[in-house]
């Protein structure tokens, strides 16, 4: 049987590599991307044209408001059978990409406006 | 409001996929920016308007259609569907998303200045009335759904295209073909079962422009370039456009 080690002299290491790690993982939460109900981000002015134009359109004719709707990009998709939240009567907006048939809600496309997609590889994006 | 039109793009220009977000409203319409460019777009007709690609053009997919889902999953069995968010899986979508009611009026979402950005109107119809617009040949014409109720085969020429445009009353879905196969010229009826039969084979047609029986079974109709919107965004991107009131 051994003798117990002699108690080692505290350090201040402990503490502060909880405080780093505790640090780390509240800026990882920050950088986190947020889902479409997170505040949007502050709006940056858009592109000013000449004359206070966006293009050749007198920007009067715009209502500016940069991702007050924010995009699904990559989104999860399910077969038919599991779309257990449609019902039969329920409007979508269909596309067929190489052979492959999609069906987007409305009320989705309505919430996103835009849906940054990919089917059978090629990339598609879906506005409303 | 924010004009009801579902648009499938091609989103890869000059060998580059551009993602899409939310700019703002103009005519009432959605105005996307795009990573990676920062260029402005207009939903409606797929132009850029601003930055760096200004001047350019997405283009459409053609296989796009408003519809319900009992008809889209009838054409389609091995469709696949945008998955709703995990939090607002298992609940009927107007529990998490937006109601139909409110997608179609607006109210819950619309930003304040959206009616202001409304520049170009015309009378003929109600603002929000859903129309069928069609693009051929520099032409566009637009076919209000409430006319096109007991229409199921309306057949026009559309800049210099002779198209058959049908309407599924029970799915409210409009779709628009060119009536030119091979070298043959189709027209198109309703039998008395509800279906479309072309008068020169009788060869029967689904509403995907598929032929499913009869002597032309297994060919397929070419879509024209059409789109479901609300009257005030076809009009006030397309104010040349023809307007079909009825036959």
């Amino acid at each position: 049987m051994t003798d117990p080690s002699p108690p080692r002299p505290r350090s201040l290491l402990g503490p502060l590599a909880a405080f780093a790690l505790l640090a780390l993982l509240y800026a990882g939460w920050r950088a986190l991307p947020r889902g479409p109900t997170a505040p949007p981000p502050r709006a940056p002015a858009a592109p000013a044209g000449p004359e206070g134009r966006i293009g050749s359109i007198p920007r009067a004719r715009f209502y500016i408001e940069r991702d007050r709707f924010l995009p699904a990009t990559d989104p999860r998709v399910v077969g038919a059978a599991q779309a257990t939240f449609l019902e039969p009567a329920d409007e979508v907006f269909g596309v067929v990409v190489a052979g492959e048939a999609r069906a987007y809600p409305i009320p989705m496309l309505a919430y996103h406006h835009v849906v940054n997609d990919v089917i059978q590889g090629i990339p598609v994006a879906v506005t409303y | 409001m924010i004009c009801s039109s579902g648009i499938g793009f091609d989103p890869v220009l000059d060998g580059r996929r551009l993602t899409f977000g939310f700019q703002g409203i103009h005519q009432g319409v959605a105005l996307l920016y795009d990573h990676p460019t920062d260029s402005l777009w207009l939903h409606l007709t797929g132009e850029c308007i601003a930055g760096p690609l200004a001047g350019r053009t997405l283009a459409r997919l053609a296989t796009g259609r408003h519809t319900t889902w009992a008809d889209w999953r009838r054409w389609h069995p091995e469709t696949t569907v945008l998955a709703p968010e995990a939090r607002w899986m298992n609940q009927p979508l107007d529990q998490g998303y937006f109601s139909r009611e409110a997608a179609r009026s607006g109210a819950e979402f619309l930003p304040g200045g959206f009616r202001a950005t409304i520049h170009d109107r015309d009378e003929r119809l109600a603002p929000s009335a859903l129309v069928y617009g069609v693009r051929a040949g520099g032409v566009a014409r637009a076919y209000p759904l409430s006319r096109l109720a007991g229409h199921a085969v309306v057949e026009e020429d559309v800049g210099g295209v002779p198209v058959s445009l049908w309407f599924d009353l029970a799915s409210r879905s409009a779709v628009a073909y060119d009536r030119r196969l091979d070298a043959h010229r189709l027209s198109f009826l309703e039998d008395a079962g509800g279906r479309r039969r072309d008068r020169e084979t009788g060869s029967l047609w689904t509403l995907e422009g598929r032929c499913e029986s009869g002597p032309l079974a297994g060919r397929q109709l070419r879509r024209m370039d059409g789109l479901l919107a609300e009257w005030y965004g076809w009009y006030a991107h397309h104010p040349d456009t023809g307007l079909w009131l009825g036959p």
